[in-house]
Order: C-alpha cells, then structure tokens, then sequence
C-alpha cells in the first residue's frame, strides 16, 4: 500500500466489516477474562445482527439511491458501478484490490445482506450461538467478496474462504453424519476449483502487461482488464481447455448433475442456517462465476459448446426432479428440486437470448429467495417433529398451522405457480429457449408439470389428510409428545420470506427491468459477435432433437 | 608408478561391493563396514585425481574424508548402542516397532 | 603477514587471509561463540590453582563448586535460544542491507545465502524454545552419596543425566546450524559437502536423542544408516567429478560442464550420484523410506527440524547442481529434466497416498513433507526444460524459495503443536489431538490454520506458494501447445509433458485435502481422552500463535508483498 491513502469505498465496507467483526466477536471471549466473556457472549448474537442488518440497509438504499436508476442497457460491458479506487494487494503478480457492481451482481449482493440476518434469526437460539452467529458474518463477508471483486485472484481467494466458515458450520452444528458430509462437501468443491484456479492461471498468462502493476510477472489478474483484451488467448484449443476446466468449477458449485452429489449430503447435514445460505447464495456462486468470467471473457467457446450447456441443464432439470420424487426426506428432496432449478438456469443461459439470461438471473434470485424457505421450513419441522422423513406425517396443519402454511407456499412457489417469483423466472426461461429451440421445450416444460403435480397432491397428503378430522397422524420420532407449532423467530423469518417470494412474483419488474436490460446489453456486447460460430453447433443440436424425438 | 586408472577401477569395485552389502546384510555394524568401503573408494578416487592433475587438492579431499567417515563411524556406533541398549538387536530386520 | 604458497605441480593458491572480512561470517561466528558459551558458562565455578611453591590461589572459574547462578539445566537451551535469535535477527540485517561478499573461492553471501541463513536459523530458534518444554531437567540436582538407597540413587543419577544431556543437545543444535548455515554460502563442492555432513551427522544424534522412548534408538538407526550410504554415494559421486574435471569449484565445474561437447560419463554419473544425497536430504521418492521412521521415532522439535531446515539445505545443495551447473546455456533441455519430473511425480503422490493411510500425526506430518518436495521438485524440472526466459526462471525458482520460507510458519507449527500434545505422552496415534477444540480453543484454532494452509487453502500462505509453483510451471509450458490448434486433443498432444506436472500438483493438492481435514475433524469432532487443559508452556504458546498469525499475513496483503520481493531478488541474486 505504501504511502498512498486508502480511501474505502461503500462496497469494501460491506466486505471487510463483517470478516473483521466476525473474527473479533469469535477471538474476544478467549482473550477476556472469564466472568466478562460469560456475559459478552450473550450479547455476541445481537452484535453480529446489528451489522447484518445494518449491510442490509446499506445494500437497500444503494438499490434506490444508485443502481435502481440506471439504463444498463446503455452500460458497455465491463463498466461497472460504485468501482474503488484501485490499490495493488501483491503488486508484484499483479493482484489489486478492485471492486465494482453492475445488475448481474447486484441482485446477488442484495441477495446475500438479505438471508444472513434471516438466517440469524430462524437461528436465533441456536447452540453455542457466541460462535453460529460470529461465523455466519464471516460467511456473509467472503459471499459479498465473491460478488464484487473484480479480480481474478482475490476472486478465488473469496470463493474458497466461503468454504472455511461452512465447513465449520456443518462440523459443528451439523447432524449425525456431519463429519463425512462436511469432508465431503469441502473436498468435492475444492478439487473442482483447482481446476478452476488452473484455467484462471492460463487466462493470467496471456495478459498483456498494464503499467504498475505485476511488475515480477509481467502479468495481471485484473478481470476488466481481461475483458477489454481482445482474443485473450490466441489458440482456439487452449482456449476452450480453459473455458471446460472453468465449467467444472463453476458447474460444481451449482451443481449440475455429474458433479451434484455432494449437494443433498451437504444440506441434509446442515444447520438451517447453513442450508439456507447454501441453496440461497452458495450455489448462485457457480452461475454468478460462470457468467462472469467463462461467458464473457470466451463467448465463442460458449457458443461452440451449447449443446453441452443443453445436455448438462436438461440432464439436471430431469434428473433432479425424478430424484426429487423419489425422496421422503424434506431436505433431501429441497435439495434435489435445487439441482433441478440450476439446470434451468443452464438452459436459460443456453438459448443466448436476452430473455434467457434475463431469466437465468431472475432465476438465481427468485430460487435465492424460496429455497431458503423451503429450508427453513424443513429445519423448523426437524427442530420440533425431531424428523426428516416426510412420509411418517400426515395432517401437520392440525398442530402446526403456521409451519404447514409456510410448507404450502414454499412448495408452490418452488414449482413455478403463477404469481409466485419462479413462475417469472420460468415462463421467461421456456420462452426464450421455446424460440431459439423449438419442440426441444417439451420436455423441460412437461418435466415441470409432471413433478408439479405430483408434489401438490403428495404436500396436500402431508399437510392436510387425515383419518381423524381433529388428529392427523404424527411421526414416531416424537415418542407420543405433542407437538408444539414454530417460534416467533422462526416464524418471522419464514414470514419475511413468503412476502417477498409474493412480491417478486407479483411485481417482478424491481430488478426484472434491470436484469433484462443488461441482459440486452451482454447480448449485444458480448454474444452476438460470437454468434457466427453457431452453423458449427446446428448439426448437433439437430442430432440431439432426433434423439429425443 | 601405477596408472591412475586402475585405482579408479579398484575403486569402482570396492563401491560397488559396498553398496551390494549395504542392502543385503542385516546387521547394523556389517552395514557400518559396507559404509566405508563405500567411503573409501571415494577417497582411492581423490588420490587417482591428483596424481592424474598433479594437485594436491586431492591429497587434501583425501584427508578430510577420512576424518569424516571417522565421525561418521563413531556417532554410528554410538546410535547403535542406543538402539541395543532398547530393543536388545542390531539387526535391521528385526527393528521394527516404528511400523505401527 | 601474507600465506602465499606457489605449489610447485598445480600453481594452486592459498588467497592472503588478512584482506578477508569476517562480517559477512556473523551468524556463523555467533553460533561460533554461543557453542563455547554453552561449554564454559555452565562449568563456571569457584575453583582456584595454587601457584607452585608459593600459598597464592588463583582463581581459573572452571569447575569446583559451580556458582548458583549457572547452576540451572536451563542455561544451555537460554544461552542457544538467545543465540539463533541473535544470527537470525543478523541474517535478516544483512539481507535488508544486501550484504554481499566473495571468499575466493570457497564462500559466498548475497541475499540468497542471507535469506537461507535466517531460514535455518529461524527453525533452529523454534527449534530451542519447543524442546526447552521437551527435555526433562530438574534444578538443584544433589550428587549421590553413600547414605543413599538403592532407588533415590538411581533417581538422582536420572536427574544429574537428563542435565548433563541439556548441553549436548543444544550444543548438536548449534552444529547443526553451523553446517546448514555454510551450506548455503558455499561456492565449493567439497566444502559444500562437509557442511553438508556436519549437519547431517549432528542431526543423526538428534534423531536417536528421544531416548525416553523406546523408539528413539531404532528412529535413529534407520535414519542414520540410510543417510549415510546416501551420503557415502554423494562424496562418491563427487570424487567422479573431480576425476572429470581436476577441481571442485563451482564456477569451474559450471564452466568445465558448458564447454562439454557431449555428455562425459564421469560427470554424469558423478552429478547422479551426488542428486541421491541432496534427494534423501528433501526426502524425494526411492529415498524417503526412512524419513517417516526418522520423523514419528524423533521428538517432535527435532521433527520439525528436519521438515524444514533440513529439507530446505537440501533444496540448496540441489539448486546448486541442477541450476547453476548443469543448466544448460541456450534454452536446451537439461539432461535429468525428464528424471526429475517422474521423480517429482512418484513423490507428491506416494507422499500423498501414504499420508491418506497413517494413524500417526507425526508419519502423516512426514509424508505431506514428501509429497511437498514432490511439488518443489516438479517446479525445479520446469526450470530444466530450458523453455522459460531468465524472469520466467526468477519467478519458478522464487516460488520455490518463497515456499521453502513459509514452510518453516505452519510446518513447524504444526509439529510445535505436537510438542505441546506430546508432553503428555501420546504422541504416536492421533487421540492426542482428540477434542482439541474443546480443550483448547486458540491452539486448535492455529493447528486449523496450519493445516489449510499445508493444503493450499486461500487467503493462507501455503495457499500463494502452491499457486506460485503452478503458476510458474504454466507459464512455461502453456505457450508451447500449438495455437493453431482448433480441437482440444491437438492442443493437448503438442504441449511440453512439463504442463501436466502442474495437473498432477492440482490433483495432489485435492488428495491432500482428506488427511489434513481429518486432522481437523478430529480436533472438533472427536471427545477429549482427558478434560485436563494443556501445559501452560507460555513461550510456546506464544510462538505458535506468532507462527499462525504470519501464516495469515504472509498469504495476501502488504507483508506477502514485501516478502516476496526480498525472496524474488535473491532468487535473482542466485541465478
């Protein structure tokens, strides 16, 4: 840093606020004496959700004072708002502190400051909470870090430091099989983003010096950078060497279907808390990353390799929702609906269309904003049913009418009912690929209806059926005791979040109107001049139709 | 005088008969032998090199190295002892709690 | 007075020895006088000698009854701890003030050899303050007399043993880093070598040192015979090259190498031979078999000396060789890079696969050692492959410098965190650690941070010297496929095999990751064997956190910054 003033800038302080805080609500019992520390940590909780709150209205009015009212489409690719002044981190490889925001990060942004103080509060006791909360700070800080860097290298240091806090979540907090779960949630995203980090490194190699900075290398990890070069590698095999090693860690964390299995394991051992933040924001990482970096610094690769895009997004819409079926455990079968949702949102970034990837967005924030519900509910349903297994239940809105009110709507909404927010999501998505692929909608769209309608008739069994009018039937697990409905907390925070599923579904067009114009943008930045690649990939598209035909 | 070659080729010989020993004998002390034989064709090669060059550097490598592998030997047998005095063996083969 | 000697058959010269300085020897000389200190300070005594035929006494203060004030075992570890204090603080002086110096032709400082020298001395110094907690040793021992029984007689010979043993233990310390500390300035292969074996032979002892348990003699055995027929092999292998070339200079053997038409045999197999003594110093693969023995039978300092100090001596010895001498001049291929590469390859992954299966933190310690030589191994060969330009060269090569110097943060930290658990006795299978965060939350905490960042986990240092490693080899190797390939599989059959070295790290990397997240599964996940908090070793616990806190800072930010500079200009000063 030098002798240079650092003047912090509104993005950095959202960042480094709640890792700092974190780390120092998480050090301070150890270092006070032993009577003040007792008392420090009953206050911890409260500590840490003031500051989540606080980035949470940060974030609220940096939507209606600034990126509300912008006209993205007039935005060129590459510029970005609210940037920093940039200083150099490790000049001599060329990693700089640059950070910056436009409408494909934002909602995410928003995303994030929205479900960490959520997430507190649906884990307001929670055990040994001096710790839980401190710790989802430290989340919320390395999730923002991901969202608005704008450097390669800070980019994957962000991305893996999202792991420490959740693996540590689920080790500790977890269920009964947490151990292996969490090994294998950490090994399996790891491994997929050194590959990642391996396509990053090449990327890195063909830069072209900037003055000032890597002045060891001769190169830099700056992402506009990147963007602005054109032809940033020049062989067109190497090229898409690199853009695959990208898909594996981008399509890992999102997961898509070869790679998804740590996914169920995860979130079946998980706090709720950490369930929430996973499907909420975690796996939004991987669509966020693939957009950013693999779509827009290699367009051409894109194009050349849809039909994989295609294969991998049918291959999870289908898969996931026939697994989903299958289920009794609740968050097992959540778990699988969110692989199904992330092969829609391949599909949607697929058509290349702007409504496409304006519903690919809308599809990372609307499932951003029912999954956790769905969580949610599901955690509730294990904190007081002391069970997963859906099947042993029937009739639950005889005992807990709130929880099965929140159960229904987050059921609905994740299968796409009108008025709901996935539904805009969806609809968009088969648009768009309706127009750009023709019958080949068919079978994402009977895929939804199918298992629509078959979860509605089994939710109506679950929460509703009974044999006696005033009893329902309820699981083993409970040993005889009556059940008691959710908490206030609980109940709040689902609360907050079936609002807002309503309100997006209904009045879509608060960031819709942002997504779609900067989707029209990125299409005709970026994309279009891509576009004459397509000829290479018609054929096989037209095999892939006969097949299925 | 003797050509410098031979003593190379005897060299050569004695390494080689050392280095066979140092993996098929057992006891720790024969090993210790098989060690300076080793030891010692280098040094027959430092003597060959300076009468080839006519340096006297050679004669010098020679000196120290023997003074080395005297060290060597000493702080050897002593690490034997330490280990007979424990297990109540020198051979290597029958050494082996560290396995587990 | 000037030495000046004309041989009359060589015409070799001994230089004058009044225009050598001696300030660019500090360290060494410190380490020097800290050995004496070690022996005189302790036996300082009140006895006096009669002047003959007269009643005059003078005192000499050696020996008699020994003054209260050194009469505690602890004075030797004291005296060394300030000692490796002292050279270190000297080694970094001297790499900020780009000390430099030539004592023709046998030593050499720049700030390469600065910058080893506060490495070696850094780890000895942990070294001394982990085993001040380590060694038994008691105060104000009584000397047995006749009015003893049999049992209070055996205890006080124990005691008045386990303080004699404090002085020969930091005295093998100090040697040990006397040797280190002149490997790294030597610029002459034979004095290379004796440094070399002044090390190593003070390291045998101190493998067979941990005579309380019953490991300690057979650790030390198994070490000490596989080292010295690495060894005898080296010196052999050097003889071969003075046959070759009549002169163990390394400028000479550098010139003698690049005048050579086609390969001599002599030096060839001369410079192979001695490869097999510096590969069992780094551990790398056919000779590693003894280091996991070496490492669980040994206490847990010594350990961790030898993970890092020792490894990294071995690193120069080696850089020595492959890069100074054997480097070919015009960006052709050098002859073991191939050798080198398979080598580097078998090590990371038998390292990585033998640590997945060992119950012993120690063996499991050792093996992730291995398999961390594999990856500095694999960035040695990419600098062989001769494709890279000078910088590209600097910047493998400080990749590979900058990891051998954060090694010596978590590695040891790791193993210090051992010698905290092995004070209680258990320290071959992992119930030690068991319930660590329960039992100790902030020790846990940094053996957390060790451990992520042994397997390269952001923002943590291990993490930034992985990345620069792979870095480096990408940069060589990814420009050499062919850009005009369209179809992945063209790209990939014409670029240089040096590219999927850094494939296989990444691959190792991830195998890595089970055994060092089992350790921390352990520590939070398993119940305690015993609720008992930890010793209160205070210094120890200190340097642990000082060592977990630099592996933080030295991963991103100003201080990797600077670090990396330093560690960049000496690579620069090496080449």
């Amino acid at each position: 840093m030098g002798g240079e003033c650092l003047s912090l800038d509104i993005l950095t302080i959202m960042t480094i606020t709640p890792i700092f805080t974190g780390i120092i609500l998480l050090l301070m019992p150890q270092i006070l004496p032993k009577d003040v520390a007792t008392n420090f940590e009953k206050v911890t909780r409260n500590i840490s959700m003031g500051i989540a709150l606080g980035i949470l209205l940060i974030a609220t009015m940096l939507f209606f004072g600034t990126i509300g009212s912008i006209d993205w489409t007039a935005i060129m690719q590459g510029d970005y708002v609210l940037k920093n002044d940039q200083f150099s981190l490790i000049s001599s490889i060329g990693v700089q502190w640059k950070v910056g925001a436009d409408a494909l990060s934002f909602p995410m942004i928003w995303l994030t400051a929205l479900l960490i103080p959520i997430s507190m509060l649906v884990e307001w006791d929670a055990k040994r909470g001096h710790l839980f909360h401190p710790l989802l700070l430290i989340m919320e800080g390395a999730l923002l870090g991901v969202f608005i860097t704008l450097d390669l290298f800070m980019f994957y240091v962000f991305w893996e430091l999202t792991l420490i806090p959740m693996f540590l979540l689920i080790l500790v907090w977890g269920g009964d099989d947490r151990k292996y779960a969490a090994m294998k949630f950490f090994i399996y995203t790891f491994t997929a983003s050194v590959f990642m980090l391996i396509g990053i490194l090449i990327m890195y190699f063909h830069t072209t010096p900037i003055p000032g900075i890597g002045s060891m290398s001769g190169h830099h990890f700056d992402l506009v950078a990147m963007t602005g070069q054109t032809n940033l590698i020049p062989s067109e095999g190497l090229r898409h060497f690199v853009w695959i090693l990208l898909l594996i860690g981008f399509a890992t964390k999102m997961p898509s279907v070869p790679v998804h299995t740590w996914l169920p394991d995860a979130h079946v051992q998980a706090p709720t808390a950490g369930s929430m933040l996973l499907a909420g924001v975690m796996l939004k990482m991987g669509a966020y990353g693939f957009l950013r970096i693999a779509v827009t610094i290699f367009p051409e690769s894109t194009v050349v390799f849809i039909p994989l895009l295609i294969f991998l997004g049918m291959a999870s819409l289908v898969y996931g929702a026939w697994v989903c079926m299958g289920q009794t455990n609740l968050k097992r079968m959540v778990a699988y609906s969110s692989v199904s949702h992330m092969g829609l949102i391949f599909l949607g970034i697929a058509t290349m269309q702007p409504l496409g990837i304006a519903g690919a967005l809308f599809m990372m924030f609307a499932h951003g904003i029912i999954s956790p519900l769905l969580f949610a509910v599901a955690g509730a349903f294990k904190h007081h049913y002391h069970t997963l297994e859906i099947g042993s239940m029937r009739g639950i809105a005889h005992h807990s009418p709130y929880l099965s009110g929140h159960m229904m709507l987050g059921w609905m909404a994740s299968l796409g009912l009108p008025l709901m927010a996935g539904f805009v999501a969806e609809v968009a998505i088969l648009i768009a690929f309706w127009i750009e692929f023709g019958w080949l909608v068919m079978l994402p769209a009977l895929t939804l209806i199918i298992t629509a309608t078959y979860y509605l008739t089994s939710m109506q069994k679950t929460i509703f059926e009974s044999d006696d009018p005033h009893q329902g039937k309820l699981p083993d697990s409970l040993h005889g005791e009556k059940p008691r409905d959710i908490t206030w907390h609980e109940n709040t925070g689902m609360f907050i979040l079936g609002i807002l599923t309503i309100l997006f579904g209904i009045f879509p067009f608060i960031f819709w109107d942002m997504m779609s114009s900067w989707s029209t943008g990125f299409v005709s930045d970026v994309l279009i001049d891509a576009m004459h690649n397509k000829d290479k990939w018609n054929s096989s598209v037209k095999w892939l139709v006969e097949v299925l035909k | 005088m003797i050509d410098p070659s031979w003593i190379v080729g005897l060299g050569v010989i004695l390494f080689g008969i050392g280095l066979l020993g140092t993996f098929y004998h057992k006891n720790a002390i024969v090993v210790l032998m098989c060690i300076e034989l080793m030891l010692n064709s280098a040094n027959l090669n430092f003597v060959a090199g300076a009468m080839y060059y006519g340096d006297v550097n050679g004669w010098v490598f020679t000196a120290i190295a023997i003074a080395i592998a005297a060290a060597e030997v000493a702080i050897g047998l002593a690490i034997l002892l330490s280990m007979y005095s424990t297990q109540e063996t020198i051979s290597l083969e029958d050494a082996n709690i560290l396995k587990n | 007075m000037e030495f000046k000697c004309q041989m009359a058959s060589g015409g070799v010269k001994i230089n004058s020895l009044n225009n050598i300085s001696l300030d660019i020897l500090i360290p060494e000389i410190i380490m020097t006088i800290g050995m004496l200190m070690i022996i005189i300070i302790p036996n300082l005594g009140d006895a006096k000698i009669r002047l003959p035929l007269s009643k005059i006494h003078i005192p000499i203060l050696i020996g008699g009854t020994r003054f209260t004030q050194v009469n505690n075992p602890v004075i030797p570890s004291i005296i060394s701890i300030i000692t490796f204090s002292l050279a270190t603080l000297m080694s970094l002086l001297m790499l900020l003030n780009d000390n430099t110096g030539v004592m023709e032709p046998i030593i050499e400082v720049n700030q390469f050899t600065s910058l080893f020298s506060m490495i070696f001395t850094f780890a000895l110094l942990l070294t001394s303050i982990s085993s001040l907690y380590r060694l038994p040793s008691q105060a104000n021992a009584k000397i047995p007399d006749d009015s003893d029984s049999e049992k209070s007689l055996n205890s006080k010979i124990t005691i008045l043993m386990n303080n004699r043993r404090q002085v020969d233990f930091y005295i093998l310390l100090l040697m040990a880093g006397l040797g280190m500390c002149l490997v790294a300035k030597s610029t002459h292969l034979f004095m290379l070598f004796v440094c070399l074996e002044l090390a190593s032979l003070s390291s045998y002892v101190l493998v067979a040192f941990n005579k309380e348990s019953t490991i300690g003699g057979e650790a030390g055995t198994k070490y000490f015979i596989v080292g010295s027929v690495a060894s005898a092999i080296g010196i052999y292998g050097m003889s071969l090259l003075y046959i070759w070339n009549g002169n163990l200079e390394i400028l000479s053997l550098t010139n003698a190498w690049s005048q050579m038409d086609s390969l001599d045999p002599f030096a060839g197999i001369g410079i192979g031979l001695m490869l097999v003594a510096f590969g069992f110093k780094v551990g790398a693969a056919p000779f590693h078999l003894a280091t996991p023995d070496a490492y669980s039978g040994a206490s847990s300092p010594i350990a961790g000396l030898l993970a890092t100090a020792s490894k990294a001596m071995g690193f120069v010895a080696m850089m020595r060789i492959l890069l100074i001498i054997t480097i070919p001049e015009n960006g052709e291929e050098a002859y073991w890079m191939i050798a080198l590469a398979i080598i580097s390859v078998i090590t990371m992954t038998w390292g990585n696969f033998a640590a997945l299966t060992s119950t012993n933190p120690k063996r499991m310690l050792a093996y992730s050692s291995v398999a961390h030589a594999g990856y500095m191994l694999a960035a040695l060969a990419a600098i062989g492959t001769g494709l890279g330009d000078d910088e590209s060269n600097a910047l493998i090569l400080t990749a590979v410098i900058f990891h051998l110097t954060i090694l010596v943060l978590f590695k040891f930290g790791a193993f210090m965190v051992l010698t905290l658990i092995e004070n209680e006795g258990n320290n071959h299978n992992m119930t030690g650690l068991h319930g660590l965060a329960r039992r100790d939350p902030i020790i846990a905490s940094s053996m957390f941070i060790f451990m992520l960042s042994l397997a390269g986990v952001p923002p943590l240092s291990g993490f930034l010297s992985k990345l620069l490693m792979i870095n480096g080899i990408v940069n060589i190797s990814a420009g050499t496929g062919s850009m005009a390939s369209v179809a992945f599989w063209s790209w990939a059959s014409s670029v240089n095999m040096i590219f999927w070295l850094a494939m296989a790290i990444v691959i190792n990397s991830a195998i890595s990751l089970f055994y060092y997240l089992r350790v921390v599964m352990i520590m939070f996940f398993e119940d305690p064997i015993t609720n008992k908090p930890l010793a209160r070793s205070l210094y120890l616990r200190l340097i642990i956190i000082f060592c977990a806190v630099l592996t933080l800072l030295f991963g991103i930010g100003p201080l990797s910054e600077s670090l990396l500079e330093i560690v960049n200009e000496a690579a620069q000063s090496f080449l």
